[in-house]
């Protein structure tokens, strides 16, 4: 009854919706989808003892056409064609006459269709056994006792295929499955009586389906699933498990990898978490070049001192996710990913361990699926080009007037009487001789395989990139060089360059029901290469734009004299391979149940090695290169990180109270212990045509090793209220190697989650069709390094007595007391879906306060450490962070053949230092301009406040004591945009679909582009304002809209897939960073070149900007 | 209920786990060169003490520059790129600070290396005394030595007001506050007197040790006291520091060589500062070589031609350093000044004798006695001058003739505008400061520190 009155209102709200919308929308109704056909439940009784759908006879499908056949040679025909022996009831068949003409039908419908009437049915007594009993009659088999079974088939009501991994789940008995790619599934062993099962899948409906079980017998189901966008009922993965998200009180995102692959061009993890463009997940980018890092920040910034990088879990294990370039997140491929989870906050982390209150980012991979083996081929090319334009180069000259020596002469020397400017230099980088970019091509190819059978799946996957970056030896160089008489070493011509190569292997066992084995081995290896050409002057790239006038694109000499200062151009290699390995395993045992037993283990290495070879033997041919031998540095790195996790997770069995209270309690512990070592080695003079360090000769070496261990314990508990109220409560506790015993690592956490819109009181309606509250309360840590606790001391060589020696100097004392941050977040928000279930909204405002915040303290040079800014962590301060996070997604459009969806992302961040302790302000090092200072957020950035400028001596030269500032820097901003916004749509017809997302940024400081480059520093007829200005500021307030992706994808139709023998043909035209506007007149204000030692963006517009990407992305599978 | 056991089972399991033992990891490994175990070894005692060597090193290699250019031992001709030219005015004035340009170069250097040979100094000492191995007594003697020089150093020079920070080899910290410069000669006298007390296996330390004493107690006008520190101590008697010119092992720079093996450069085009010496800076200065044909021995020179694009000039470039040259640090010379000194005080005559029984040593004539106190008084200044010439003593003279023999500032120190630098309005360079004040981080992040006491000399 129950579930007749909800197919009742489905019906309703089917027709009320086809009205509405198509009234909105000037569509025919008819074209409006979403009505749930009426299909037949327990429309055939069976019985199984087997495993694996492909061997179950009452899923064969076969065709058979009866003419006037008497019932027993139709039943016989049947039997005969899937294998089945047949019993007939003692009391024999009824006379009937069998005409039916069925096609491609299972066994079941087939047998269900010509005993139709005669009040029989055929019950499977054996594996390859049926009887034909009696409708109401029961068989006693010797396989299941008082235990019945589901089968079934999950479709999609659109294509009427089978859908693979839906969750069922035996509502109430934490019994659950995924179905096979043909979308059957079974469920064993049921009790016999009324039972629900839940059918749920991400992007679907979800539907609870009635069923009688009888006992010794199998009962067959088929459920229709139609696309939703009510998100609530999927399965995310948490610490203790996988739970539906509507029993979680946290937001939590889980991202669909290969739905963004689809729209969006990815080549990393980072790109994919950038188009999922989450609330409150920001991507910042460290530059342009192939393998630059990217910053991923949660919720904001709450650590001053400590790292803010969330933790990375990859299949249940911690990988290390400190940022390097590649970072570790961005070497995993894309293509392995099945789907990414983001846990925002600590109040969601709580249960993760240490560090995890600045998010973490569960990476589930692809596994395989049983069935027919599978081949995916894939090809992505990439065109990529820098379009942002470079700010124009000056560059003062002039003569110094104590030694009357040729130099560089930009105002601050002029103003102090250092020098006499007599010529400005102005160059052009945008002039296609000086561009020192080029275009960029990435080449990938990937191929999968994956199968297996019921009892074990398999999956491998393979690719190998390459991708030549942007940056070029500029032609001009190119020529010069050529002048000279050098030749141009090809690898220089394009200095920088990323390969590739990963495969990943994913074994599955089920050797009995109740057991799973899995493992996982994944390699990669990445090659990056960083070239350039040097001179020993500045150190720095050869050919620098101040070196070229704008007018005539020469050369400048400086008047003569500085060309022959650089009397030596040699290149510079330095290249670096990382190989990391990952090994891991899962078992999930369920001894009786309700209670579910899981472990997973593994370690993961990565072992880096890279040099800098200044090979000074390829100098200039008309150089002299007599004293220039090379010199080179050789670095090796290793990293590894070893988890062990076990839990314990039950459904209490609380009989017939579990409609009205359903408890979940956990338990688990985890042990997380990581090693990191990098040593290096330097020798110089290494001989004209050597290239190894061993020929080198001055031999150092450095070494550090440094361990870490974390263990911790937690027990956690869901309970359900009438399946739309939920608790959850937690605590966890932690030991560390870098934790004190003294300090108190118990971290609670406390949610709740209201899905008022089930409840009796709620008023149907087709406005509001969900509605959920939700809140939640939790702490959680980021611990110190073994480091911060016990001190440094770092080694070196000293000239003591007439002779070298080693010497140990203080770098750091460290500090014996030094806690863990403890970040306390409150978290509210609801879940609406409205207009019948077209548009959702996911609101979430979060509340974070970081206590005990490190801080380096930089200690005064009297404490006379190692190098200046050297510090001593504390916990003195206190971090305030407030988000306010708005997505929505909305389908416009949905009818059989065409879609629209739009949506939108929204968040305001706001981030405030609350103290930093009684005793100094403003804290932090010696830039004055990056400072920490209570009341202003972290990573804040300052500039001293232009209050008035006179030339009062009418030199047209503004001089230090003609210039206003104010006399301690003012705020400007902070690094992180307080505003976010994205905004996305996606047009699909029949089978070609379309995707454009754009997304705008604004509210954060950004530094003046060109710095020392600057007109208003480098000319003395530079106006007075703009000399003011450089006198006074260094970052501005910017915004940035950004076109950030589009595409056009076309899905082959079945016809011509079946010409080619293939299962799937995808072929997607993409492009990235399409379009840039912002009033920030640098080259691009979202990278930050020093991305990695700082939360600040400092960037001088000389970094090479995010290229624009065009992307031809081609799928086969067979 | 039954099934509630399992879940019971796994704390169980747990619980036999010796918990803390999982997380138990060994302390920060760094420096292979050195012996296993690192820091908290012999190795690493020894490691520590040469870095405070090394530190001191550094320090009094730039305190002889910088107290050579602002006294009136050299001038500066130029200086690194985009820094304005060095003078009192600059430091006084906090330049640096008010106007961004990164210009800490002149003091924080040496400060900073003074504080840290003064602390790798102290946490020798500790990590000596904790390993109780009698092989290492002479670098807690030599500790003790080199903490007190350090903090002789920082009295000599700095301002009255300069902190002491401690941090112990157990990494307790104790920011230190302003001490006075009474204070401050009174702390490295009791260090000293440490040093001497210990019974070790080498002499040097000795000598550092008597004679940075008695330099102490010259500081605080106790001549009596500072004589009998150093009466005993013989012609060969010496602490020195030991430059080279040689590459660095591991590093495509030098080793800092002495620092007037830069001030000869002669190209002065970009790194280093370029210098030559002037007869009578600044009006008070002394006439180093009023006569170029007698050259005086304990400061030779030679004369070198400077050319730029549009001028040049002969300059006079000191000889007594190169780059390798050592650096001494006590010796007998400083002894028979010391002694001269204390006889001059007590109205003895023998104060000549001491002089010129120093003389004699490079084959000077005697000098005579000028006759009235403060020609004496100059007498003897000039000679410490001479012998102690780039050495880092200079400026320590100069406020002693103020502190203790009542000369007026302007006329000891250089005044006026300094050597050829274009007249700028309102810019007197060589200013009225007559003290280096500490890195302007010292006031920044050390919570204690309120910066001078006083600027006096």
């Amino acid at each position: 009854m129950i579930n007749n009155n909800r197919k009742s209102m489905q019906m309703i709200k089917s027709s009320f919706l086809r009205i509405t919308l198509a009234a909105i929308i000037a569509l025919p109704s008819s074209l409006i989808i979403g009505q749930t056909p009426d299909f037949p439940e327990n429309m055939i009784v069976s019985s199984t003892g087997q495993r694996g759908q492909e061997k179950d006879p009452a899923l064969i499908r076969i065709s058979v056409d009866f003419s006037a056949v008497p019932l027993e040679q139709a039943l016989k025909t049947i039997a005969n064609k899937v294998g089945l022996r047949l019993t007939y009831p003692t009391a024999g068949l009824p006379k009937k006459v069998v005409t039916v003409s069925m096609d491609s039908v299972t066994s079941s419908e087939a047998f269900a269709k010509v005993l139709y009437g005669t009040g029989l049915r055929v019950q499977m007594v054996g594996t390859a056994h049926a009887a034909v009993v009696d409708r109401n009659s029961r068989v006693d088999t010797t396989e299941q006792k008082g235990q019945g079974q589901i089968v079934g088939r999950v479709i999609d009501s659109a294509t009427q295929k089978g859908i693979e991994g839906v969750a069922i789940t035996l509502v109430g008995q934490n019994v659950s499955v995924l179905s096979k790619p043909d979308g059957s599934f079974s469920l064993p062993r049921i009790s016999v009586g009324r039972q629900i099962i839940s059918v749920r899948l991400l992007g679907y409906k979800p539907q609870n389906v009635n069923l009688e079980i009888d006992g010794n017998k199998v009962t067959q189901t088929t459920v229709i699933l139609s696309p939703s966008t009510r998100t609530l009922n999927e399965v995310v993965t948490t610490a203790t498990g996988q739970q539906r998200r509507v029993e979680i009180a946290n937001d939590i995102v889980k991202i669909d990898a290969a739905k963004i692959m689809e729209r969006s061009p990815v080549r990393s993890v980072s790109d994919l978490l950038e188009a999922a463009q989450v609330p409150g997940v920001l991507v910042q980018r460290g530059g342009g070049d192939p393998g630059s890092p990217s910053k991923i920040r949660m919720r904001g910034i709450s650590s001053i001192s400590q790292s803010n990088d969330p933790v990375l879990i990859l299949d249940g294990m911690w990988i290390d996710n400190s940022v390097g370039r590649p970072s570790r997140i961005d070497e995993i491929d894309p293509a392995t990913i099945e789907t990414v989870e983001l846990i925002r906050g600590p109040s969601a982390a709580t249960l993760y361990g240490q560090d995890a209150s600045n998010g973490v980012i569960v990476i589930t991979t692809k596994k395989g699926r049983p069935g027919v083996t599978r081949w995916n081929l894939g090809y992505i090319r990439d065109w990529g080009q820098t379009y942002q334009k470079h700010p124009l180069s000056y560059k003062g000259w002039g003569y110094r007037v104590l030694s009357g020596v040729q130099d560089f002469c930009r105002l601050p020397h002029v103003r102090t009487f250092l020098c006499i400017q007599d010529t400005v230099i102005v160059s052009d980088l945008n002039h296609p001789l000086l561009a020192r970019e080029g275009g960029e091509i990435n080449d990938k190819f990937s191929i999968r395989v994956d199968g297996g059978s019921n009892a074990s799946t398999y999956s491998i996957t393979a690719s190998k990139s390459k991708t030549t970056g942007v940056r070029r030896t500029a032609p001009v160089d190119l020529i010069r060089y050529g002048i000279l008489g050098y030749k141009v070493d090809p690898a220089f011509t394009r200095p920088s360059g990323l390969e590739r190569n990963s495969i990943a292997v994913a074994y599955n066992l089920n050797p009995r029901n109740n057991l799973t084995i899995g493992m996982n081995l994944s390699g990669i290896q990445s090659k990056l290469k960083d070239n350039s050409y040097r001179n020993d002057y500045h150190g720095g790239q050869v050919g620098l734009s101040d070196y070229y006038s704008i007018d005539t694109i020469d050369f400048v000499a400086n008047n003569g004299s500085l060309f022959a200062n650089r009397n030596r151009i040699y290149a510079v290699e330095n290249p670096s391979t990382n190989v990391t390995a990952q090994l891991g395993s899962v078992i999930k045992y369920e001894p009786i149940r309700g209670l579910i037993l899981n472990g997973n283990g593994g370690i993961e290495r990565i072992s880096s090695e890279s040099y800098l070879f200044e090979r000074r033997t390829k100098c200039l041919g008309t150089m002299n290169c007599a004293d220039t031998a090379g010199i080179k540095t050789q670095k090796y790195g290793s990293s590894s990180v070893y988890t062990l996790r076990m839990s314990a997770s039950m459904h209490l069995p609380l009989g017939s109270l579990s409609r009205i209270i359903d408890v979940k309690p956990s338990i688990g512990g985890d042990y997380k212990r990581t090693e990191r070592s990098n040593s290096s080695i330097y020798k110089t003079n290494i001989p004209a045509g050597y290239s190894s360090i061993v020929d080198g000769e001055f031999i150092n070496n450095s070494y550090l090793h440094l361990d870490n261990a974390t263990a911790g314990w937690y027990i956690n508990s869901t309970i359900g209220l009438f399946q739309r109220i939920y608790f959850d409560l937690g605590v966890r506790k932690d030991i560390g190697s870098a934790i004190p015993s003294s300090v108190d690592t118990k971290y609670p956490k406390i949610g709740g989650s209201w899905l008022i819109s089930d409840e009796p009181f709620w008023k149907e309606n087709n406005w509001i069709n969900l509605l959920r509250f939700r809140t939640a309360l939790g702490h959680s840590a980021v611990q110190p390094s073994i480091e911060d606790i016990r001190g440094r001391f770092v080694d070196g060589l000293g000239y003591v007595n007439g002779r070298f020696i080693p010497i140990a100097k203080p770098a750091s004392p460290g500090n014996r007391d030094l806690a863990p941050e403890r970040a306390t977040e409150a978290e509210i928000g609801f879940d609406a879906d409205v207009l019948y279930e077209r548009v959702n909204f996911r609101v979430t405002y979060a509340h974070g306060e970081n206590r005990n915040t490190i801080i380096k303290r930089v200690l005064p040079p009297s404490a006379g450490m190692d190098s200046i800014g050297a510090g001593r962590k504390e916990n003195i301060a206190r971090v305030i962070n407030r988000n306010l996070e708005i997505s929505s997604d909305a389908r416009i459009v949905e009818t059989r053949n065409t879609a629209l969806i739009l949506n939108y992302s929204l968040t305001m961040s706001d981030n405030q230092i609350a103290n930093v302790g009684n005793s100094i302000t403003p804290f932090g090092n010696s830039d004055e301009l990056n400072r920490i200072v209570a009341g202003y957020p972290v990573a804040a950035l300052w500039t001293r406040k232009l209050l008035g400028f006179s030339d009062v001596n009418g030199n047209g030269l503004l001089e230090d004591h003609e210039v206003i500032v104010s006399d301690s820097p003012t705020y400007v901003g902070w690094s992180q945009p307080r505003y976010r916004a994205s905004y996305g749509a996606n047009l699909s017809f029949r089978r070609l679909s379309f995707d454009a997302r754009l997304a705008y940024q604004s509210q954060y400081a950004q530094s003046f582009p060109a710095g020392q480059e600057a007109y208003a520093v480098n000319d003395i007829k530079a106006p007075l304002l703009d000399q003011a200005l450089a006198l006074s500021q260094t970052y501005k307030l910017v915004s940035d809209l950004r076109w950030s992706s589009a595409s056009i994808t076309y899905h082959l139709p079945v016809t011509i897939l079946k010409k080619l023998k293939a299962r799937s043909l995808n072929i997607s035209l993409q492009g990235s960073n399409l379009g840039l506007w912002s009033n920030y007149e640098g080259r691009d204000p979202g990278v930050n070149s020093s991305l990695l030692i700082s939360e600040s963006i400092s960037d001088n517009g000389r970094t090479v900007p995010s290229p624009r990407l065009y992307v031809l992305n081609f799928q086969l599978g067979y | 209920m039954n099934k509630l056991r399992y879940l019971f089972v796994i704390p169980f399991l747990l619980s036999a786990c010796s918990l803390d033992s999982l997380v138990n990891v060994e302390d920060p490994e760094a420096g292979k060169t050195l012996s296993e175990g690192f820091v908290r070894s012999r190795d690493g005692a020894l490691g520590l003490f040469n870095t405070s060597l090394v530190h001191l090193k550094s320090s009094v290699n730039h305190i002889s520059r910088d107290v050579g250019i602002f006294t009136d031992e050299i001038t500066v001709i130029t200086q690194p790129s985009g820094v304005p030219p060095i003078s009192w005015t600059l430091i006084e004035g906090r330049y640096e600070e008010s106007h961004g340009l990164g210009y800490k170069g002149v003091v924080v250097d040496w400060y900073l290396s003074l504080q840290r040979a003064r602390v790798a100094a102290s946490q020798t000492r500790q990590l000596a005394n904790l390993l109780a191995d009698p092989t290492l007594n002479f670098t807690i003697a030599g500790g003790y030595a080199l903490e007190g020089y350090s903090i002789l150093m920082l009295a000599e020079n700095f301002c009255s007001g300069i902190p002491l920070t401690k941090v112990s080899i157990d990494g307790v910290l104790d920011y230190g506050h302003s001490i006075s410069t009474a204070d401050m000669f009174k702390a490295s006298i009791s260090l000293f007197d440490s040093a001497l007390a210990i019974e070790h296996d080498s002499s040097r330390y000795t000598i550092l040790a008597k004679v940075g004493k008695a330099r102490a107690l010259l500081g605080l006008g106790k001549y009596d006291e500072a004589f009998k520190a150093v009466n005993s101590i013989a012609q060969s008697d010496k602490f020195e520091l030991t430059f080279t010119t040689q590459v660095t092992p591991g590093s495509s720079s030098s080793m800092p060589t002495n620092a007037f093996w830069a001030g000869r450069r002669l190209a002065g085009y970009n790194d280093y500062y370029d210098s030559q010496i002037l007869n009578q800076e600044g009006i008070n200065g002394l006439a180093w070589f009023s006569d170029p044909s007698k050259i005086d021995p304990r400061l030779p020179v030679t004369t070198v031609r400077v050319s730029g694009n549009t001028q040049f000039r002969d300059t006079v470039r000191q000889t007594k350093f190169t780059g390798a040259s050592s650096f001494p640090l006590a010796r007998w010379i400083e002894g028979k000044l010391i002694e001269s000194e204390y006889y001059l005080s007590e109205g003895d005559a023998r104060w000549l004798e001491s002089l010129n029984e120093a003389r004699r040593t490079v084959g000077l004539s005697d000098t005579t006695d000028p006759g009235d106190v403060d020609a004496r008084v100059n007498l003897l200044f000039r000679e410490r001058a001479y012998w102690l010439y780039l050495e880092g003593h200079r400026l320590a003279d100069m406020r002693r003739l103020v502190r203790q023999y009542g000369r007026h500032p302007y006329a000891v120190f250089p005044v006026g505008r300094y050597e050829r630098q274009p007249a700028i309005a309102g810019m007197d360079l060589y200013g009225d400061a007559y003290v280096f004040v500490p890195d302007f981080d010292e006031v920044r992040h050390n919570y204690k520190y309120d910066g001078c006491i006083n600027r006096n000399p």
